[in-house]
Formats: C-alpha cells, structure tokens, sequence
C-alpha cells in the first residue's frame, strides 16, 4: 500500500485520523470485496481467468482518507508505484484516455488504466466533450469525483473481466471499456446529493452506479459509429438487473458484439436472432438425418449375436466415433476405425428378408447401421471402452 | 451453476446420451418408418433429451426441458445427479417489487418506453429458452440462455458432422 505522498506529507496527528478512517473504510472495502467475488468464481471460470488474479487486483486498492478537503489538494493515490500525480490538464487527459484506449490490452495485468483514471477522475467538471462522457457522473454531483467505493468494488470484476474477455480480441473497440474503467479507479468518492432527491445512501449508491453506467456507455456510443441513435434505448431499460458482467459473458458468445456493443434492445435482439437460428438449423438438420434412407440393410438382429445386448452398450462411442472420426476420436484408436466404416461394401448383404424386419428395428438410420456393424468388426477392441461406458451410465 | 463444459467432451457425452436416447425412443414408439415427419421429431426429440441430460440438471433449462419430454415418453432412465430446481424464492415479494418499481418508472416517459421494449424482447427471450418463464431474474436468464446456446451449438455440431458422414457413405455406397 503506497503511503500518501501527494504535495505535501501528512503531519503526525492528522496521520492518526487517517488512519482511523482507512481503518474503518477498509473494512467496509473489505467487506464488499468479497461479494463481488463470490460472483466473479463462476464468471472467471468461464472467461478463464484465474480467479486469484482478479482478487488480487480487486484487493490492489488501498482505503483512502474520508476526508473532504484533502480529495481537493491531493490527487487520488493508486497503487501502481511511480503514479504519484496527474495532471489536471484537459487535453492530457484526453490525450490519456485515448492513450488508454489503445494501451489497455497490454498493460491490463499491471493495472495500469491506473494510470488514465485518476486523470479522468482528477479532472475537475471537464470542460471537453470527449471527457464529459467519461467524468459525466463526477460533475453531475458538485463538483467532485463522484464514484462511490462500493459501486467501485462491485464494478470492479465486472470491468477486470471486461478488460480480459477484449484482451483476446484485436479491435480498439473492445479495449475502450478499459477507458470506461477509469472513472471507477478510485476506491471511494463523496456523492452528493443533488438537490431534490434523496439522500438515502442506497439511493445514493444506486445513483452514482447508474450514472457511471450510463457514462461507460454514452462512451461506448460514442467510439462505434452509428450507434448515437441507439442511446435512447439504453435508459434504465431492464433497470439494475442487468448486470454489465451479463453483457460481457454475450461479448464472448455472440461474436456480433465483438464489433458493435450497443443498447440493451439490440443485445437481446441478437440474442433472440442467434437462439432461433440455432434451433432452425437443429430442425433442419434433423430433419435431414431423418431423410436418409438406411441403404445399409443390416438388421439389427440378423447381424448381432444373440448376447450382444452388452455388447451394444459398449458400442455407442465406438461405433460413432468411425462417423466422428474428424474431431471427437482418440488419435490412438483412429486407424482401427476407420477401416470399419469404409468396410461397408464389402460385407456381403444380407438376405432380402432382412429388410422386411426392418420396420421395428432399422429406424435408427445410419447410427444403427453404423452400430450393428461394428460390434462384430471389433468386439475384442471394445472391450475396455464397454467398462468404461457401462461405469458412465 | 458449474461453468460450461469443454465443447468437444461435451459433444463426445452428447453422442453418447443421444445414441442411448434414439434406441430408447425406438423401442417405446414404433415408429412408421416411412414417416420422415414422425423420425424428424424422434431424432429432435432425443437429441433434445440428450444434450438437456448431458448437462446433468445443472441448470434451469436442462431440468426444464427433461420435465417437458418426459411426458411425451417414459424414461426410464434420469438423471442421476439432478439437484433439485430452486424453489421460487419470494416469488410474490418480488412480484410486488416489480409492481412498485413499474410504478415508479412510469413518471419518466422516455425510460419507460427503452424500458418497455427490453421487457418486450426479454419476453420473447424467455419463450424461446426452455425454462426461460420460471425465471424471474434476468441475469440468470442470461447465464441459462447463453449455457443454451453453447449446447445448442455442440448439438448443431454433431448433427451436421453426422450427416455429412452419412452423406459419404451412401455416396461410398452407390460408388
């Protein structure tokens, strides 16, 4: 934990108030670190990404001092060593957030967007356009930084699993919500209420993270062209359930959204598209399976011999791995079955009475075939998959 | 929730699960094997089982889909390691939870109206997803849609490796 060292050290007895302060404030963190957590365990798994990893950046924060004034004077400290003061230049943050935004993917483990968010966040009410968007929620109160801390820690594994999940892809865009991060570096900020409204710290709370939110994607719009008009569908459309981390987990399933992210509408629009494409193709794919004719008249029960009931069992990944042979087979076995799918034409056929019995019997078409033809080929081969397959049943 | 498999173990369970699923349905209905109709729907029918089977009841949709064929045919064979479904926690308190935040919603005009086409197309999100009703939170709606998805995906994998194989094979046979 880096020991203040904006202009001017502390003296000693107002160190001791400090202290008091972080000491209770880190509890708090504390505490709201390990909810976010709690979600991040499954998330992580499915992003791989270690979940120690985003632990320890979400533990990277130090509790700052409460206390008002000082948050004028000092710049908001962080906890990459070097990273003492920023400038509070409009144009350098700008220059900054835009250095961010190309610069997030490789510096991303260090936590360096560190480095653009206490710009972002120094910045007095920012009088850039560009900014305005990023600091939107901070000059919305009066005149400070207004994320709360924990929004900041619960935001914190969503956007650490943002940065990742848009690591892996090649597009700036993906890599500007690590731009997005920077207004929600710092570990706590004053909210303010605003006239009229209430003071609850909920709704405080709730506030502040709708705002942020509605800043990251008013950002958002911006960076992806044509997206402007989409802004009036974000809103509060589906209100606080909608999690970001929800979104992230779309980002990798739908590759659409590896391009454009934008409005809650046009997400679920695509969600919606994709499931029904997939279900359409599962229909037509059947439909084609169910269309093949069983050219191969083997008869189950001409072909099988009489104890061969087990033995069918043992069959089932076998006998489809000649027709998966592609992808799903062991290497090891490959060359062994192989031979006992292209082996069909020579097995003389059977009687044309076969056929005849197929009606109960032959309506699994090639998978039956398949199956009945292979348990005599390689009986002895399968005997140990057949151990294995009857413990998995 | 476990965290999704790997696709290609997922797709070798599938296989397997699907094979058993055909040869049970074979044996319950027997079924006109002229009918390419009634096949088509056995063949979907089973693959449908087999991947919700796969998924060993781990989540929403996988129960929901056993619950909804099981009906059409008697298996005799579940899932064994089905965790029961969540019970609908505070179902009327959220209920009214929502009632009151519609209500709050409704002054501001704008909101509502994004607001009211997210709830349109979460709907229709819903009726496509199996188990997609009995979800009232709309992250795990999320989560369960896009767990579906993945396993639609290996599905749709297999199905089509599948038929090109055979598609092979006949053409090996008339060769």
């Amino acid at each position: 934990m880096e020991p203040l060292s904006g202009p001017g050290a502390r003296p000693g007895p107002t160190a001791d108030e400090t202290a008091l302060d972080s000491v209770q404030f880190g509890d708090d963190i504390r505490h709201l670190i390990s909810v976010p957590t709690e979600n991040a365990s499954s998330f992580t798994a499915l992003l791989e990404l270690p979940p120690n990893q985003a632990v320890e950046l979400l533990h990277h924060r130090s509790p700052q001092s409460t206390r008002p004034d000082s948050r004028h004077q000092q710049p908001p400290q962080h906890f990459n060593a070097g990273l003492v003061t920023f400038p509070t230049n409009a144009a350098l943050i700008e220059r900054a957030a835009k250095f961010s935004v190309f610069a997030a993917e490789e510096e991303l483990n260090n936590g360096s967007n560190a480095i653009t968010s206490p710009d972002a966040n120094s910045a007095p009410s920012s009088s850039s356009a560009n900014l305005q968007k990023v600091v939107k929620a901070e000059p919305a109160e009066a005149a400070s930084c207004p994320t709360v801390a924990a929004k900041d820690e619960n935001q914190r594994p969503s956007s650490k699993r943002k940065e990742r999940e848009k690591k892996g892809k090649a597009s700036s865009k993906k890599s500007k919500s690590a731009a997005n991060e920077d207004s929600e570096q710092l570990p706590y900020v004053h909210v303010r209420a605003r006239r009229g409204q209430a003071t609850d710290s909920h709704s405080l709370a709730e506030r502040a993270r709708r705002e942020k939110i509605n800043a990251r994607m008013k950002l958002l719009q911006e960076l992806v062209p044509g997206c402007n008009k989409q802004e009036k569908l974000w809103g509060n459309g589906g209100g606080g359930q909608w999690g970001v981390s929800s979104f992230l987990h779309l980002v990798t399933v739908f590759p659409l959204f590896a391009r454009q992210i934008s409005g809650t509408a046009l997400v679920l629009d695509e969600i919606i598209n994709h499931v029904q494409t997939l279900q359409q193709q599962v229909e037509v794919l059947s439909m084609k399976l169910a269309a093949v004719n069983p050219r191969l008249d083997f008869n189950l029960d001409n072909m099988l011999p009489a104890d061969s009931g087990s033995l069918m069992d043992s069959n089932f990944p076998a006998m489809m791995m000649p027709v998966m042979w592609p992808e799903v087979q062991p290497n090891g076995n490959r060359q062994q079955y192989h031979q006992p799918l292209w082996n069909f034409d020579v097995v003389p056929q059977p009687p044309a009475g076969g056929w005849g019995r197929e009606d109960g019997h032959n309506f699994m078409t090639p998978e039956n075939s398949l199956l009945s033809y292979v348990s005599p080929a390689d009986s002895a081969s399968l005997n140990s998959s057949q151990s294995q397959l009857k413990m998995e049943l | 929730m476990r965290p999704p498999p790997n696709s290609s173990t997922f797709k070798r369970e599938f296989v397997k699960k699907w094979l058993l699923a055909l040869q049970l349905c074979n044996h319950n209905n027997n079924i006109n094997k002229n009918d390419v109709v009634k096949r088509k729907d056995t063949i979907k029918l089973s693959a449908e089982i087999a991947m919700a089977s796969v998924r060993n009841g781990a989540t929403c949709w996988s129960r929901a889909l056993m619950a909804k064929h099981s009906s059409s045919f008697h298996v005799t064979t579940k899932p064994h390691h089905m965790p029961p479904p969540p019970p609908p926690r505070h179902y009327k308190k959220r209920v009214r939870c929502k009632k009151i935040i519609k209500r709050s919603r409704r002054c501001c005009h704008n909101r509502s109206a994004a607001a009211a086409v997210v709830r349109r197309k979460t709907a229709v999100l819903r009726k496509l997803v199996p188990g997609g009703e009995l979800m009232d939170d709309e992250a795990s709606l999320i989560r369960e849609t896009l767990d579906y998805v993945m396993s639609l995906r290996a599905q749709v994998d297999v199905m089509r490796r599948l038929a090109r194989a055979s598609d092979c094979v006949a053409m090996c046979n008339i060769v």
